[in-house]
């Protein structure tokens, strides 16, 4: 069990570097940059 | 003000400081809008610079039936993201990042009577967490062919209030968008704060997905809380100052604790200490009271 910390800290950088590579941070942009009538209570 | 609550102020003043708006309208579409933000705020607010995880969380799962391999690039960044706070930060967001905990600590703070609620409701968040978040954005799909975000839409007292009412005040074509959802929303988000006013952290401790996401960390993460008997008075000044209402020592790294440190900076004797781990949390660190709860009572009555 000691190793499971030490698993969850490479798998934090790997899945966020795969997903800057990947183009994630885009996916995130295009939800965050447009008005949201769902958050809104209006949809 | 405690310095705690200062850093909280400056943070959601900058996570809230786009007054471009004022000039453009809209909300802010700069390169910040890439970056997850730890707490909850809500990017369709004007004010906003930054997207917050549990919206695209529920943006992750919503595609996932439909269009897999573009939810997988975003899901990559934002387990990533999450990962990366909760080992680095974990429930630190809540008590120190969180511009919602900030409005209800000071909601908190109004001189009314305060109230008591039964402990079962915290699985109230439990439900939140699987049905809204994760379940049904991925069950049910809607009119566009993808799934809904349906914590957002729903229950999101910080959509109502950061998003909902300033942008119907600044676009009034959006008043004709106006039905059930929003006044359901509208009450559930009075509810909520007038609940923070009687409750301190209402919101955090029956309702919050975010904070539970977190939660998860407080055995795994950088940093720990831990409790040293030789050192205690058991006067149960800890218990007593704990905003989330915990059992000191062995809720010291519950999914409920906030670490917000009131307990460690109000120990006359500093038997509580933060340290930083690499390693899971052993049972030595989580159950070293079950022996003296005895005493512990006994020690207490006699302070």
């Amino acid at each position: 069990m000691k190793i499971f910390p030490r698993v969850l800290w490479w798998l934090a950088g790997g899945f966020f570097l795969a997903g800057v590579f990947s183009g994630g941070f885009r996916f995130v942009f295009s939800r965050a940059a447009s008005l949201c009538l769902s958050c809104m209570g209006l949809q | 003000m405690k310095k705690r609550n200062f850093i909280q102020f400056l943070i959601a003043i900058w996570a809230n400081s786009y007054l471009g708006f004022l000039i453009e309208g809209g909300i802010y579409t700069g390169r910040l809008k890439n970056l997850c933000f730890p707490g909850l705020n809500c990017y369709s607010c004007p004010l906003a610079l930054t997207a917050p995880p549990l919206r695209i969380l529920q943006h992750v799962m919503a595609p996932l039936r439909t269009l897999p391999v573009v939810a997988l690039k975003g899901a990559l960044y934002l387990t990533g993201s999450l990962l990366l706070y909760g080992l680095l930060l974990g429930r630190f967001v809540c008590g120190w990042i969180c511009p919602f905990g900030f409005l209800q600590e000071m909601l908190y703070r109004l001189p009314l009577p305060k109230v008591g609620l039964p402990r079962a409701l915290r699985f109230l968040k439990w439900a939140l967490l699987v049905g809204l978040v994760l379940a049904l954005p991925v069950a049910f799909k809607g009119e566009t062919g993808y799934g809904e975000v349906w914590f957002c839409r729903i229950f999101c007292p910080a959509g109502t209030l950061e998003a909902g009412l300033p942008n119907l005040i600044l676009e009034p074509q959006l008043r004709s968008l106006i039905g059930g959802l929003f006044y359901w929303k509208v009450v559930l988000l009075v509810v909520i704060l007038l609940g923070a006013i009687l409750y301190l952290r209402i919101f955090c401790k029956l309702f919050c997905p975010l904070g539970l996401i977190y939660g998860f960390f407080n055995r795994l993460g950088l940093f720990r809380l831990r409790w040293q008997e030789k050192n205690c008075l058991f006067c149960g000044l800890c218990e007593k100052i704990c905003p989330m209402e915990l059992k000191i020592p062995q809720e010291l790294n519950s999914v409920e604790c906030i670490r917000c440190l009131n307990c460690l900076n109000s120990c006359p004797t500093r038997s509580i200490e933060l340290k930083r781990s690499f390693r899971l949390e052993s049972r030595l660190d989580r159950l070293p009271f079950s022996v003296t709860e005895k005493r512990h009572a006994f020690r207490r009555e006699d302070f």
